[in-house]
């Protein structure tokens, strides 16, 4: 295999159709199509913004300037650009999405250690007991079905 | 001493919702204060995961803002599908059919929906639709969260609301037209809802009510 250059990527160029999985062990930028699997969970895998993929993306960070249908999973990082469109389910640790981006699906979040909202002292609102919020310590809603509501708290 | 329209307190009817007073930042949007968000937020607790549906726009600040909670993050961007001639036009014809389409499978049982500003922009008979829809995929316990203009005319299409922090929001309008505001009022709010019971409503200085909701 040959030694990966730091700062060179693969390139899909625009006029280049891919119909099946997409694998490698190096970063990929893609301005064509793409339909099928991309996987380079090592990599960085940027999607410019003449890229359209129909596949699951897997990278180390994926970056979507153009169009995508299908998730995305990342290691690291995914960041949908302003002309992105994404209509998929997001998976990473951090996901950023900029103003004037499209995004239809699901993020799967992972608590960060944000500073805890800050709960009124004074007004009726933080006076007044919670309503019971599903799965909520104290609630008597269960959690769904196959699905801890409490995963750290199970063990 | 005799408080100016914005700011006048509602009186409570019998046990009915709670109402207080609206605390702009900004005598104008697009940065205010919104005490339902605050309210929102301070029933929700770090060591809970949630899931959450918004029915508006997809925004990084949102996606930020509730990162510091785990779970899912289901964004719908309603204003998008009524944007699309299909959708306004099945809409329209199976309002049940267009919702159930758009709107994540019913195994999703949510804890908190963002419903922001999107009602403004249905029919009654669409707007029932997307109640009974919703409900449907929320646990009881939900909280939802709603804006709903009380001014004669307002954005013409969706606009996005960005969380600033849990008491601040801010308005991103998209377009500089104006429609009629259909003024949904209160009582008709609650009927609507029928799957929801009014926990708070504010009104704002800038012409919009907000709800705060929860499933039965």
């Amino acid at each position: 295999m040959a030694a990966e250059r730091p700062g060179e990527r693969a390139i899909i160029g625009p006029s280049i159709t891919i119909k099946g999985d997409v694998t490698g062990e190096e970063d990929l930028l893609i301005q064509g199509r793409v339909e099928g699997k991309v996987d380079l969970a090592q990599h960085n895998v940027t999607v410019g913004a003449n890229g359209r993929i129909k596949a699951n993306i897997f990278g180390r960070s994926v970056t979507v300037e153009g169009e995508v249908d299908g998730d995305l999973h990342a290691e690291e990082q995914i960041a949908i650009r302003k002309s992105g469109r994404v209509r998929g389910n997001v998976s990473a640790p951090r996901v950023t999405i900029e103003d004037g981006a499209m995004f239809k699906g699901s993020i799967e979040m992972e608590r960060k250690a944000a500073p805890r909202p800050v709960v009124g002292s004074a007004g009726a609102a933080a006076a007044s007991p919670p309503p019971p919020v599903a799965g909520a310590p104290g609630s008597t809603v269960p959690p769904r079905p196959g699905e801890p509501k409490h995963p750290e708290r199970s063990g | 001493m005799r408080v100016p329209w914005p700011f006048r307190r509602e009186s409570p009817q019998g046990a009915g919702p709670r109402r207080e007073f609206a605390e702009a930042l900004d005598p104008q949007p697009p940065l205010y204060r919104s005490p339902t968000l605050k309210a929102l937020v301070s029933r929700l607790s770090s060591e809970t995961s949630y899931h959450i549906l918004d029915l508006g726009v997809a925004s990084g600040a949102n996606v930020e803002f509730f990162s510091r909670f785990s779970g899912q993050l289901q964004i719908a961007d309603l204003p998008d599908a009524l944007a699309s001639e299909e959708l306004r036009s099945l809409l329209r014809t199976d309002p049940a059919a267009a919702f159930r389409r758009l709107l994540p499978v019913a195994w999703k049982q949510f804890d908190i929906v963002l419903a922001w500003d999107v009602l403004n922009y249905l029919s009654r008979d669409q707007f029932r639709c997307l109640a009974t829809h919703v409900t449907s995929l929320c646990q009881p316990g939900a909280l939802m969260f709603a804006l709903v203009s009380t001014q004669k005319e307002m954005s013409g299409v969706p606009q996005v609301f960005k969380i600033v922090d849990e008491q601040t929001l801010l308005l991103q309008p998209r377009t500089t037209a104006v429609q009629l505001s259909p003024r949904f009022p209160p009582a008709e709010v609650e009927r609507l809802m029928s799957g929801f019971s009014v926990v708070q409503s504010v009104v704002m200085r800038h012409g919009v009510r907000e709800y705060l909701l929860v499933r039965h």
